[in-house]
């Protein structure tokens, strides 16, 4: 009863204010032959398996109301500058303020530790408005590191680490060309942007096919902002604009060049690849 | 022997076309520090008949209409991705939106190398087994001129730095090699050579005092770089991914991560003599796996032959000529200690035509020892 007493509640402040709401959603990852305990943010309170992406417009303030239906607290955050941490206690809705924030593309998500293992977070996308928009919210994912988080058991950190999935937008190749935010779909010559952010635990590295990019914004690489680059390390955490000038036509892969990153459980092709895809 | 069979295939399928440049095989060696020799897959020029790790160095102009003629005998199919170099769909070199080269086909990647810098090459095969197998390479666009781009700093010489890594336990048996997520690499390569390969004379970086050098830096690992850079060579940073940086920046350590490069000018000191460290760190954990050092030093210096680094006159086994310097005393071995010649190579040619299938030890009059091995 409380909780539907509280989502009611979130309902009615939505409507007067015209916030966005999130709901943090335990659910199952099903990767191949593989199923893991998972966390989503959502935009929506039943489970689709896909974080959300959240747009704002740039220098304003705003804030976002959180549902956490989860069983546990879990502690929320951002990696823009300044960014402070909110706790979401369990079963409860809480209102979080983001800060005047410049263009540019950030990350939300879950930092607690079964919140960041489980995978509860995505894009905050800032001062977009007109542009042709993409996302990729990378990560990889280790199915006995996430049984244990799930369990509510602790993480060794200090063993190796080898994650067997590896997704763009919650998907692995070939899944990855029936989201039309992984498959960047546009005419010769159009100009369109990527949000591109890491969930993960260790950097993605992404090399594109036929075309360099431009980096517009990066949270962690800002010396890099306006280098042309076919090949963009993106670190742990780390969030980044690129801009994409589709002066070919053709098919062209875009893929993580850390080559263990292009395997489903070990099968190859798979992971993180989509495509660029230039009409006439 | 391999290279007799390849030379009547390449003489029949190119009779009416212009040669083929590059091969590739798959039943070649790469012999690590300590000699043992380790199966590679790979490329190699077809005058030369033997496939190398990586493949060979590719050098255009700026400008140039390039027509990289590719033949592939070996038993599996391959491909020519030119990484970097933001050619067209049709000579992306993707099997699923390019084209497979058969056993058995040629074919040539035609593009037109219009922007200096330096590039890779590789196979997209199956990419994750075909690179740690060793099917990779350096392409290098440069301007008559010698500066790096229109407008940009000029130099005096390029030093390609290919870094990469490879799992034994994959290269042993690739077929087995599955689930591939769980490569790990246990050697690390400049340019192939590791440990006390990079010793040898032939791979220290020289260079007359005044002389501004472009240090070519790419990976084709699987790990992350960290490169430190001595204040003594004055390192500046001016290229990476083959487009000019914006802002050139003074580097005393770079990261590269796997398909990057950078060009990094430097002037070193007169009279120095040192190294840059490069550590390889694991993608996922973040473990330091390795380091390697790449010796620079001035010209002027002598080498100190005596530190009892072997030479290395036979890198690959795909070839009935092994070429040493000449007018040598050797002795030759066969795996069970048994001498199989002995004599002067006046030309320093040393024919194993009709040798038997294993591994060779040779032992020059001067002391230093390498390995080879004769396959079918």
């Amino acid at each position: 009863m409380k909780r539907i007493l509280i989502f009611f509640g979130v309902c009615s402040t939505l409507a007067m204010n015209g916030q966005d709401t999130l709901w943090i959603l335990p659910g199952t990852m099903i990767q191949g032959l593989d199923t893991m305990p998972a966390l989503r943010s959502e935009v929506q309170p039943t489970w689709t398996g896909f974080n959300a992406v959240i747009d704002r417009s740039a220098n304003t303030s705003n804030s976002i109301v959180i549902f956490n239906t989860d069983t546990i607290e879990h502690t929320w955050s951002t990696n823009a500058p300044d960014a402070t941490m909110t706790s979401l206690p369990a079963e409860m809705a809480t209102e979080v303020i983001l800060p005047n924030l410049p263009q540019g593309s950030y990350r939300y998500s879950l930092i607690d530790e079964p919140g960041k293992v489980l995978g509860a977070g995505g894009l905050l996308r800032i001062g977009w408005t007109d542009e042709t928009m993409f996302y990729w919210n990378l990560s990889e994912w280790q199915p006995s590191m996430m049984e244990l988080a799930g369990a509510g058991e602790a993480i060794d950190w200090t063993l190796p680490y080898v994650p067997r999935h590896f997704t763009i937008n919650e998907r692995a190749y070939p899944s990855t060309a029936d989201d039309p935010n992984a498959l960047v779909a546009v005419h010769l010559n159009d100009t369109c942007f990527i949000s591109i952010s890491n969930l993960g635990h260790m950097t993605h590295v992404l090399h594109f096919h036929g075309f360099h990019v431009d980096i517009i914004t990066s949270t962690d690489h800002p010396e890099r902002v306006g280098w042309n680059k076919d090949t963009v390390p993106i670190r742990k955490g780390e969030s980044m604009t690129v801009r994409l000038v589709a002066y070919q036509e053709g098919m062209y892969p875009v893929h993580n060049h850390n080559l263990i990153a292009v395997t489903n459980a070990g099968f190859y092709p798979g992971g993180m690849i989509t495509t660029i895809h230039v009409m006439p | 022997m391999i290279v007799l069979a390849w030379g009547l295939l390449a003489s029949n399928a190119w009779s009416q076309m212009p040669p083929p440049q590059l091969f590739s095989e798959m039943d070649g060696f790469h012999f690590l520090a300590d000699g043992t020799p380790l199966p590679i897959w790979g490329y190699g020029w077809v005058a030369d008949g033997y496939i190398t790790l990586p493949g060979p160095l590719l050098t255009y102009t700026e400008g140039e209409q390039v027509d990289l003629n590719f033949t592939n005998p070996s038993p599996e199919s391959h491909t020519i991705h030119l990484h970097g170099l933001d050619v067209d769909q049709a000579n992306d070199g993707v099997p699923t939106t390019s084209f497979f080269v058969v056993t058995g086909q040629s074919t040539t990647y035609s593009f037109i190398a219009d922007r200096p810098g330096t590039f890779l090459y590789h196979c997209h095969v199956t990419t994750t087994l075909h690179l740690t197998m060793g099917m990779y390479g350096m392409i290098l666009v440069t301007r008559p001129d010698m500066t790096l781009f229109e407008g940009g700093p000029s130099y005096t010489e390029d030093v390609p730095l290919l870094f990469s890594d490879l799992e034994i336990a994959t290269n042993l048996d690739p077929v087995g090699s599955f689930p591939f997520h769980t490569i790990r690499p246990d050697v690390f390569m400049v340019n192939g050579r590791a440990d006390n390969q990079l010793e040898l004379a032939s791979q220290i970086v020289s260079y007359e005092p005044g002389q501004t050098l472009a240090l070519r830096l790419g990976s084709m690992a699987y790990s992350r770089m960290m490169c430190a850079f001595p204040p003594e060579l004055h390192a500046v940073c001016h290229m990476s991914d083959g487009r000019a940086i914006p802002e050139p920046f003074e580097v005393d350590s770079l990261e590269i991560y796997p398909g990057e490069r950078f060009t990094v000018l430097i002037t070193p000191d007169a009279g120095w003599d040192g190294s840059i460290e490069a550590d390889y760190w694991n993608m996922a954990d973040g473990f330091v796996e390795d380091t390697q050092f790449i010796r620079i030093r001035d010209a002027a210096l002598d080498i100190d032959e005596s530190t009892g680094t072997p030479w290395s006159g036979y890198p690959n086994p795909a070839q009935s000529i092994i070429q040493y310097p000449p007018a040598l005393d050797v002795t030759v071995w066969d795996a069970w200690g048994r001498e199989v010649f002995h004599g002067d190579l006046l030309d320093g040619q040393l024919h194993v035509s009709g040798w038997s299938v294993g591994t060779y030890v040779v032992r020059a009059s001067d002391g230093p020892t390498s390995r080879f091995v004769v396959v079918d």
